[in-house]
């Protein structure tokens, strides 16, 4: 698709339109920070937000969800299936999808997770691209500014005020087709616009921190005092690994009495996974008591050298966004951008 | 084979057929199912066997295909899962995914001598590459199997270690780390070490070295083998880790941010183990 226009206005409109057909989730202001939340008209989304206080992975990996549902005494286990009516998400920020295209490799990769799969096929992603940093961006340095896949349309404010919008993929066209009287069509003139604008954010997002040589900085071990620093003041309450969009940690546990219809029939168990935090010592327990990652520093380690390491080397990307929910959520204030630059600093 | 697009989450049932003591802490469960039947699988890679409403664990595979039904031996940690399954009785229902991770490489070790190290119920996925070997004895060289437990009690499978001792082709080394005066044995006492201290063959690169028990182990079984000239890369050995999915997506088995144990292994050379810091904790 050519890329088209759309005005502020024009765009409420067409994400009116949006709500009577689909769950539409979008930023909303809410005690004093934005997070996404399923709404009933435009007015409520919070077009001025940079980041949302979550990410969006919550919408496929689910905080808290059944795998499936069993008989304690038979046996018979059945699959749960999760929600698949078509929702949008709309204003995932680059960061995010970048995040998300991790993600669904993540759970495509040798075994194919359905339940992260189904949801995330029943989802249509509106990204809207940074203009300005976000109040903790170092997004240009992890290079997650500009997902090249991963949404199906992406908005673009230019300098005018006016809003380029881009197709992603065929969902993405199909969705803009019947709105398109919303829309004007960009032509020649535009062209400088679009072209400043987009210059102008290349400039906003250069990178910051040095991270070449950061592989063999880690592969030498010199990041052993790092680890050491942090593991005087960090408190392992994984807090950092909740809010980041990167991290897909999970426990996976049985229940009994789990039947929402026959509450407390000890014989129907279920399966539950959980967000769980690598940093938490228990998640390292083994039954016998032995614990294989037991020190602050060591569970420090497996984590950073995941997303800086382990990652880039699985995927061909870094394991971190640079969105910088974690350096906000801290309680005892780790910053990763200083953790990058005592990495690769001199 | 799995399917691409099957639930890997979802275990199917197996029945158990019959439960024998191998110990005073360990068991072993006979399993049937009609998916069971069908599962092919081998040395050195493990199960994750269900408890519906307790828990699941995961379980290096002790049995081989060469011969009818499925095992599984068991020992009671004093985990959820591990003794709700010592109390389980013959018809009971289990659930089973697998099987997981990494065999061990046995094509690449034909034509070489192989010495098995097993310590404590490291011997049970061991056992499974044994019963392989022996099954294509005319692929392989020597044979030398080197079992060592705490106790004389300690030992499982006592008839298959006694039948291998009678073997021609194969030789038996057994050890206890010490034994009171009432039960007490003759045979070697003393640990594995002290028996891989004197394995000094003539040419050490014919031979494959493959190795299960604690990890704190290996490191000493590792500088023993190490002095008589065995390198890092021809000694095998099969780690443990806290598990959860078995397929690479939950991180409880990283090692050092880079290494699944569940998908990259459980298997790999002590050489792998050592480059990963933690991984012989
Ligand atoms: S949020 Fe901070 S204190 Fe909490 S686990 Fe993460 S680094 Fe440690
Ligand atoms: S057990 Fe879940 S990733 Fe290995």
């Amino acid at each position: 698709m050519i890329p088209r226009f759309i005005s502020q206005e024009a765009l409420k409109e067409w994400v009116e339109h949006l709500i009577t057909q689909f769950s539409v989730y979008a930023p909303v202001q809410e005690k004093g920070d934005y997070d996404f939340a399923k709404i009933a008209h435009a007015e409520e989304i919070a077009f001025d937000f940079d980041r949302t206080r979550m990410s969006i992975k919550g919408f496929f990996l689910k905080p808290e969800e059944k795998l499936m549902s069993a008989s304690a005494s038979k046996g018979d286990p059945v699959a749960s299936s999760p929600d698949t009516s078509k929702r949008i998400i709309f204003g995932a920020r680059p960061c995010d999808i970048t995040a998300l295209n991790l993600t669904d490799n993540v759970f495509v990769k040798d075994f194919y997770d359905p339940y992260y799969m189904k949801r995330r096929q029943s989802t249509i992603i509106i990204g809207i691209r940074c203009t300005e940093k976000c109040r903790t961006c170092f997004c240009g340095t992890m290079d997650s500014n500009n997902p090249l896949t991963g949404y199906d349309i992406m908005l673009t404010e230019m300098d005018t005020g006016e809003i380029l919008i881009q197709a992603g993929s065929d969902n993405g066209e199909k969705l803009f087709r019947g709105s398109r009287h919303l829309t004007r069509q960009s032509s020649e003139e535009d062209q400088s616009l679009i072209l400043k604008t987009f210059k102008k954010i290349t400039e906003t997002f250069t990178p910051d921190i040095p991270t070449t040589g950061l592989k063999a900085i880690i592969d030498l071990g010199r990041t052993e005092f790092l680890w050491k620093k942090y593991e005087k003041i960090c408190l392992s309450c994984g807090q950092c690994v909740f809010v980041c969009p990167t991290c897909w940690c999970f426990d996976v546990k049985e229940i009994v009495g789990a039947d929402e219809t026959d509450f407390g029939n000890l014989d129907k168990t279920a399966r539950i996974r959980r967000w769980a935090s690598c940093l938490y010592k228990d998640y390292h327990t083994v039954s016998g008591g032995h614990i294989f990652m037991p020190t602050v520093a060591s569970r420090l380690e497996n984590y950073y050298k995941h997303k800086l390491r382990g990652i880039p080397e699985k995927f061909g990307v870094w394991g971190c966004v640079g969105c910088g929910r974690c350096v906000s959520t801290c309680p005892v204030g780790i910053d990763i951008r200083e953790s990058l630059k005592e990495l690769t600093g001199d | 084979m799995r399917k691409p697009r099957e639930n890997p989450y979802i275990p199917f049932d197996a029945t158990i057929t019959k439960i024998v003591d191998l110990n005073e802490e360990s068991k072993s469960f006979h399993l049937d199912s009609s998916e069971l039947r069908k599962m092919i699988y081998q040395p050195g890679q493990f199960i994750q066997v269900t408890v519906y409403g307790v828990g699941e664990v995961a379980i290096g595979i002790t049995d081989t295909i060469y011969d009818e039904g499925f095992e599984v031996a068991i020992r009671n940690t004093g985990g959820r899962v591990t003794s709700y399954l010592h109390t389980m009785k013959v018809g009971d229902i289990v659930g089973i995914r697998g099987p997981l991770g990494k065999p061990f490489p046995m094509d690449d070790f034909k034509g070489k001598n192989l010495l098995f190290i097993c310590a404590g119920i490291g011997f049970w996925p061991i056992r499974a590459c044994i019963k392989h070997v022996i099954n294509h004895r005319e692929d392989y060289g020597k044979l030398l199997a080197i079992f060592g437990v705490r106790n004389p009690s300690l030992f499982t499978y006592t008839d298959e270690i006694e039948s291998w001792m009678s073997r021609e082709d194969m030789k038996v080394q057994r050890t206890v780390d010490s034994c009171s005066d009432e039960d007490c044995w003759d045979e070697n006492v003393g640990l594995i070490t002290s028996l891989t201290d004197d394995f000094k063959p003539q040419n050490p690169e014919d031979w494959i070295i493959l190795c299960c028990g604690p990890p704190v182990a290996f490191k000493f079984i590792g500088e023993s083998l190490n002095k008589n000239g065995f390198n890092d890369d021809q000694i095998w050995v099969s780690l443990e880790r806290k598990m959860k999915c078995g397929i690479g997506k939950c991180n409880h088995c990283l090692i050092h941010g880079t290494r699944y144990v569940c998908m990259d292994g459980p298997v790999f050379t002590l050489g792998e183990a050592r480059d990963m810091p933690g991984g012989l904790d």
